[in-house]
């Protein structure tokens, strides 16, 4: 069974995703902040992390994925990026995925159809 | 071209301005906020009736500096027609001699300072409560992402069966929140539109695969629930010099307007004409159409066009006006033809940028 940590600090949104991603058989960890995403990802090596952009601050995800980069424990595990900020946000002069360090880039609110189907294509099977 | 109205002006002074008017204009100077607001609304209802009110205080011709100076016209009745702001005159149009003439020795350069800082306050008010608006609306999201989440994963059946009933009742639920969506992202537009923080950054696209066909890949849902087939014309060789979010935008709005108000399992013509100064281009729907009459409100801020088949359709009013000043900070045009019962089309152009521009 493959592991996904979810990092957010809005616990209804953790909760519903975790909820969708258990019931499509997927292992969900959560953390609520990017601190203690790192220390999540850490120490359960997930398969996949999901992180919100703005958490306690609103570069908290973005400098979670550097933090994730930088470390050889978990610099291999895919990421997907979360973000409720739109067009023309402080993200956007490097707003491709690449460019960001993650695999792809999701526009928060988004339907569980749209999450799966990037999550499949991330870990290249179903849960 | 706005419709300013007709006033008689008759010797010896000018008429005063409507009472209302004027006794509001007392207010502000005194410093009434109140006044102030009511005002802004004034100036906004009449901006969209067709006229701006604070253009026509100084039509007026009296000196809110001292609230003294009279207009005077030699040849009697003098009617102003059809001025812009930039012919406000000191002069009379329509017999070139008359001058406003103010007995405290202001002249009416004196007006349209106070009615400028006017101008400028008002801005001011409507660029905050415009950041108010982006604030709000962008905290309205994560909450709105948890609904979203939550509700879709039990409708769509993935924490097991629904009764038809069950889901009926869901699905209304979900079409509410849709539309709180999609109201939140129009009003995060329209804020960064009007607080004026929004920059064009121009440069070649392909118009197929970075603009349209992903806006089209967001938009299958929706296309298939109505069962409607885009017919895309559009060559993939095609480019035009564009922001592409902003681009987008307006291909998001065009395509869903024509989805929302299309005919069940009719079609959509996307095309692009590619010509030496600019590209045209365009979005076609079969549909009830537009009435002639119609057709020119639609891209005014909050127009919602009902007929009577149309009613129940939810709209937030804004897509268009989006649309338009999208296009028109891109230095196109932007406008709709229909013909009643059959189609709509919306038609938008982009310029070819001028060597160095």
């Amino acid at each position: 069974m493959k592991r996904i940590l979810i990092v957010d600090d809005d616990p209804e949104f953790v909760e519903n995703t975790k909820r969708l991603l258990e019931a499509n058989f997927y292992e969900v960890i959560s953390a609520g902040s990017g601190k203690g995403g790192l220390e999540k990802a850490k120490e359960e090596k997930p398969d996949l992390i999901i992180i919100d952009v703005m958490m306690e601050s609103w570069s908290a995800g973005l400098d979670l994925v550097s933090k994730l980069q930088e470390d050889e424990e978990t610099k291999h595990i895919p990421r997907i990026l979360l973000t409720a900020v739109g067009i023309q946000s402080p993200l956007e002069p490097m707003s491709s995925p690449d460019a960001l360090g993650v695999r792809s880039i999701l526009q928060k609110p988004l339907k569980p159809d749209e999450l799966l189907s990037e999550i499949e294509k991330v870990l290249g099977s179903k849960g | 071209m706005p419709v300013v109205a007709q006033v008689d002006y008759s010797l010896p002074g000018c008429p005063p301005l409507p009472a209302a008017v004027s006794s509001l204009v007392a207010h502000i100077q005194k410093g009434n906020d109140k006044a102030l607001s009511l005002f802004a609304n004034l100036a906004r209802i009449s901006k969209l009736s067709g006229f701006d009110l604070i253009d026509d205080v100084v039509f007026y011709g009296l000196c809110i500096g001292c609230g003294a100076c009279e207009l005077s016209c030699p040849t009697g009745a003098i009617r102003l027609v059809d001025a812009k702001p930039d012919l406000m005159p000191e002069k009379c149009i329509r017999c070139g001699t008359c001058y406003v003439r103010c007995p405290a020795g202001r002249q009416n350069i004196l007006q349209r300072r106070v009615l400028r800082e006017l101008d400028e306050r008002l801005q001011e008010v409507s660029k905050s409560y415009m950041e108010l608006l982006g604030f709000v609306s962008h905290e309205l999201k994560n909450p709105l992402a948890s609904a979203i989440m939550g509700l879709y994963t039990v409708k769509d059946g993935y924490l097991g069966d629904l009764s038809p009933e069950q889901r009926k009742a869901l699905e209304t639920v979900a079409r509410s929140l849709d539309y709180f969506q999609d109201l939140v992202k129009k009003y995060l537009d329209l804020s960064r539109i009007e607080r004026g923080t929004l920059q064009v950054r121009k440069t070649p696209l392909v118009l197929s695969s970075e603009v349209v066909a992903p806006v089209l890949e967001g938009l299958r849902g929706e296309l298939e629930e109505k069962r409607m087939v885009v017919e895309d014309r559009i060559s993939p060789n095609t480019t035009v010099i564009a922001d592409r979010d902003l681009l987008r935008i307006v291909y998001d709005n065009l395509v869903s307007n024509a989805i929302k108000y299309g005919k069940e399992g009719g079609r959509i013509v996307l095309e692009a004409q590619d010509g030496p100064a600019e590209a045209v281009l365009s979005v076609w729907n079969e549909g009830l159409g537009i009435p002639k009459d119609k057709l020119p409100l639609l891209f005014r801020k909050f127009s919602r066009i009902e007929t009577p088949a149309q009613v129940r359709k939810s709209g937030t009013g804004l897509g268009l006006f989006i649309c338009k000043e999208i296009v028109e900070r891109h230095g196109g045009r932007i406008w709709a033809e229909s013909e009643e019962g059959k189609w709509a089309k919306f038609i938008f152009t982009l310029p070819k940028e001028k060597e160095g521009g």
